[in-house]
Formats: structure tokens, sequence, C-alpha cells
């Protein structure tokens, strides 16, 4: 256990100088442009050292404009933004495709007509539905929230289905020997074995809708972490970018880590989730 | 004693690929009320799919079934089901899949774990009440389903090879928890296997099946002295007797089962052989 736990000690530790050492070759690459010249008599080669800060910002720029922006309050409003619009697409989503998927999967006959309508439409890049939606929903939150939606609808509806269908027969007949109705075999039996295959669904989803979110924001919006982006790259503010990309992979990041505990706790009893 | 399962011209008869396959042909057996009785038979005679019918999970292609006196209709509720696999439910706990019947049956929560609690004691499960069944042994998962069923007292049992997948030693051990836990109940057990040595230390009459199509064969009395040590009782003169004269029906009916197996894996490979020899030809024609 000791031994463990001091493992772990030395892993972190060496992650964290690995992390500072990348941050100080960045901060000591960026700079004026300069070159070390070696002459090869056929031709002289040139290999830059410095690169202009236009292109790669620098961590001290970077981190100083993160506290700005945090400062001016910018961050949080913006932020709080697109978590809201991930948030309410996601909630939107995955109940549509709870709903939906628990409907057709106990209507096989029909399942097996739509079928190839909804793998049609699964199959269309969802991004590309973003113009589709600046005509119903306009420019603002709605339309970012149908973005994110859509994709995690896609995702959860599939994985619901196919839980469903995975549902173990026998499983149901003994449960019914012992005396249950329909509506307890549902509610005891389906619903259970169709959580990890939910749950799956979810996992993929949340990224998803996060990548929803901000890519609604980048095609066009007055805010927002991708309408912050799109300001500063539209300013030729490096530094500004990297500060909004650094938040966006922090979310994304805290987002995994969760949805990884909480697989952690509710997959006790399973020992892998179907893929 | 009256008739507790009467079983009547009893036929099945499943389709696959449009292929007939008779599974049971002509079942007439009656089980008698508060008896042990057992169904030994070779591999794929249809053991199973006769449960199945009593249970009410399959319907027969001919013939009847009734429960007390009355014929039976869809799923038969007032039995309870022991299946090859354990089938416990993953995501509960050894109490909470004991539970089920009871939660079922709407019996208040406090009653419902205290008698769970009683059962797992009894069957051997103490300590293990908040494991889920894949923390548990095979034999464990046994006595988790064995007690899952116990708990809504159903008069009768169908129990399909419940012991074939536990090691040999703790086999013996859950036969025995069987007849003490069934001993002096009055309910009617059928029992499948096709362990005759575990057929007739159990049982007051053990039926041999036929090879495919399955059918009673013959009806054996097992005139032996309760309440039985399933261990000691082997070395019985009288077991001894017993088995010899059951094992030579058996033993020609799994010969049969032995040949249809091969039969049937002959044909498959001359299936695949013509199969192939078609391709082959398609490929190197005209
Ligand atoms: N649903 C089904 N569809 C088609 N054939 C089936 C079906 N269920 C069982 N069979 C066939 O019926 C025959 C009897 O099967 P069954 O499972 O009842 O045998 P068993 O006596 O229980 O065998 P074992 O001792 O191996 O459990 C087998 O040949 C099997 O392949
Ligand atoms: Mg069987």
């Amino acid at each position: 256990m000791k031994e463990k736990s001091k493992g772990i000690i030395k892993l972190n530790t060496q992650r964290i100088l690995f992390g500072i050492g990348l941050l100080l070759l960045w901060e000591l690459i960026s700079g004026e442009p300069a070159y070390l010249t070696v002459d090869l008599k056929v031709f002289t080669l040139r290999i830059p050292y410095h690169i202009e800060p236009f292109w790669i910002s620098c961590p001290s720029e970077i981190i100083s404009r993160l506290f700005e922006l945090a400062k001016s309050g910018q961050l949080t409003f913006h932020l709080s933004i697109t978590i809201f619009e991930m948030i309410v697409g996601f909630i939107i989503g995955a109940s549509l495709g709870i709903s939906l998927g628990f409907w057709l999967g106990r209507k096989a006959t029909l399942a097996k007509i739509v079928d190839p309508y909804i793998m049609a439409v699964y199959s269309l890049p969802k991004i590309a539905l973003a113009p589709l939606f600046i005509l119903w929903f306009g420019i603002g939150v709605d339309m970012k929230i149908a973005i994110a939606a859509i994709i995690v609808f896609f995702l959860v509806f599939y994985n619901t289905l196919g839980g469903i269908r995975s549902v173990d027969p026998e499983l149901v007949d003994v449960i019914r020997v012992i005396g249950a109705n329909e509506r307890e075999i549902l509610r005891k039996v389906i619903l259970p074995s169709t959580y990890p295959w939910i749950f799956t669904g979810f996992k993929l989803g949340i990224p998803y809708a996060l990548i929803g979110a901000v890519v609604g924001e980048l095609i066009a919006t007055n805010k927002g972490m991708g309408y912050l982006l799109m300001e500063y790259s539209g300013w030729f503010d490096t530094s500004g970018v990297f500060a909004v990309l650094f938040v966006l992979m922090i979310v994304a990041t805290i987002l995994n880590l969760a949805v990884n505990h909480a697989e952690e706790y509710l997959m006790r009893w399973r020992m892998g989730l179907p893929s | 004693m009256p008739d507790k399962i009467v079983l009547r011209n009893i036929s099945k008869v499943f389709t696959r690929d449009e292929r007939e396959l008779q599974a049971l042909i002509d079942i007439n057996i009656d089980v008698k009320e508060g008896e042990f009785l057992s169904i030994v038979g070779p591999s794929g005679c249809g053991k199973s799919t006769l449960l199945n019918i009593i249970a009410g999970l399959l319907r027969p292609t001919t013939g009847e079934i009734s429960l007390d006196g009355q014929l039976l209709k869809g799923i038969n509720t007032k039995i309870g089901y022991i299946t090859q696999k354990d089938n416990l439910l993953p995501w509960r706990t050894t109490r909470e899949n004991i539970e089920i019947g009871l939660e079922i049956r709407d019996v208040s929560k406090s009653e419902r774990k205290s008698q769970a609690i009683k059962l797992i004691n009894r069957v051997g499960l103490a300590g293990f009440e908040d494991h889920f069944p894949n923390e548990l042994s095979g034999g464990m998962r046994k006595r988790a389903s064995l007690a899952r069923t116990l708990i809504y007292n159903p008069d009768v049992l169908l129990m399909d090879e419940p012991f074939s997948a536990v090691d040999a030693q703790t086999r013996l051990i859950l036969e025995n928890q069987l007849l003490e836990l069934w001993g002096g109940t009055g309910n009617t057990i059928l029992f499948v296997t096709h362990d005759l040595e575990e057929a007739i230390s159990l049982s007051d009459r053990v039926i041999v099946f036929s090879a495919r199509p399955g059918t009673a064969k013959t009806v054996n009395s097992i005139p032996l002295v309760r309440p039985r040590d399933t261990i000691k009782i082997r070395f019985n003169e009288d077991f001894i007797k017993i088995y010899g004269g059951i094992w030579k029906d058996l033993e020609e009916e799994v010969g049969k089962a032995e040949e249809l197996k091969t039969k049937a894996e002959l044909e498959k490979m001359e299936c695949d052989q013509e199969g192939f020899r078609t391709s082959f030809d398609e490929n190197t024609g005209p």
C-alpha cells in the first residue's frame, strides 16, 4: 500500500516536471526570429531557435492574458454561456435519445422499417446542419443547443437501442416465472440492463456536446468561448487564442475525469462496458 | 398422494432454418404431490425443453399440462424454476436478488429484508449478502438462485442441472443441503440431471429419458429410507444394486445420443464439403 502511494507520488512529480519543462521550452523558443547558421559548403542550413511570438505566443503572455480575462469577468461570462449551451443540449439530446431508443427498441417491426432512414441521418456530419439550424433558431443560444443536442441524441439513441436488443431473454423469462408483469419486467430487468449502454452513450456524448456548442459559436454568434476564439483570431491576438484554448482544454479534462469517476462508481458489478 | 403435475402426450418440434427437429415425443408423466422426482438422460434429449414447457415459457407442439388439476395456460407462476444458468441479475446484490420475488408480491421492505437474511443464513451465504453475483463463486451463485426461488414458497420446484457447474465436493454438500431444506416441507421437486448417482441419492423416483427425441423410457422407484446422507448412501448395497439396474438403460441412451452427435457432425461436414464443391465449380466454370 505504502509502496503504491509512493509510486503514485513519484509518477505525479515526474508528470509535473515534464509539464514545467515543456512550458519552459516554449517560453525559450518564443522570441525575435533567430537562426543557427551552419555552413555545409554546398548550402547553408538555417535552424530557427527562436520563433516569432506572433505564431506561438508564449506561456507567460498566455497566463497574464488568462488573469486579465478572469479579472474583467469576461471569462465567467463567456464560459458560462458555452457550458450552459452544452448542458442544455446534452440534457435535451440525451432524454430524447433514451425515450426514442426505448420506444423503438420495443417495436421490432417498426425499427426494421425506419432503420435505414435513421442511419442515413446519422451518417450526415451533424455540423453541416448548422446553417439549417441558423434558419430555424437564429444565431442565438438556441442554435448551439440544437447542434449539441442532435449530436448527443444519436449517440444516446443508438446505445439505448443496442442495450435493449442485448437484454438476456433468459433473465426476462426467469423474472416472469417469479411472477413479474410487463411493467415490472421493464423496470426490474430491461431498464437496468440498458444502464451500462446508456452510460456509454453519455460518456461519448459529453465531450461531443462541448464540441457542438463551441463549433456552433465559431459559426455565428456574439458570445461564448467560440466567439472569444474568433474575436482574438480576428485581432491577430495569438495569446488570446491560446488562453481560450487552454480554458477549453481544462473544461474537457474535468469532464472526462468526472465521467471516468462516475463510471468506476456505477460499474462495480460490470467488468467491462459494451463497446 | 394426488398428482401435482400431469403431463399428457407432450411433444415438441423445433423449426429452425426450415429444418424440423423433434426434441420431445409422447411424454406422459404424473408428478405426485410431495415427491422428489428426477429425470436423467443424455445431453440434448430435451430435458431443459420439458422444464421450459412446464414453466409455460415454451408451448408444446402437442399435449397438455395440468397443475393441481387445472390446465396450464401461459406463464406458470405457481412454480419455482431454477434454470441451468443461475440467471441472477448482475446489478443486484445477493440480498436484492433474493428479495425480488417478495418485491413483486409487494411485501414491505423490512419484511423482505428479514426473510432474505433468514434464507441467506439457511443456504450458507451469510457474509455475502452485499456482494454482486460476479463476486460470488459458482456454488454461491447456485445457492443464491435457490434462495431466490425458496423465498416466495412455491410448492413445486423445477431444477435444471442445478449443480452441474460446481465442483464435485461442493456438489455433495449442496445436495445434502437441498434435502435438508426440502425435508418436511411437503413440496414437490422435479429435478433434471445427467448424473445418475445424484438422481438416485436425492429422489423418490428416477425417470430415464431416451436419446432425442426424448421420452420417458423407464420409471424407477428408489425405496431408500429418508433422511438420507447423499455421501454415505452411495456405499449402501441397495444403492449400488439400484444404480446397476438403471445404468443399463441409461448407458444405451447415452450411446445413441453419441451416435446422433457423430451423425450430425458428419452431415455438417458433408454440407460444408458440398458448399465448397459448388463454389469451386462456380469459380472454374465457363
Ligand atoms: N429454441 C430452440 N430452437 C431450436 N432447437 C432447440 C431450441 N431449444 C433446444 N433445441 C434443441 O432441442 C434439443 C433438446 O435441447 P435441450 O436443451 O432441451 O436438451 P437437454 O436435455 O436439456 O440437454 P443438456 O443436458 O445438454 O442441457 C437439442 O437438440 C437442442 O439443440
Ligand atoms: Mg439442459
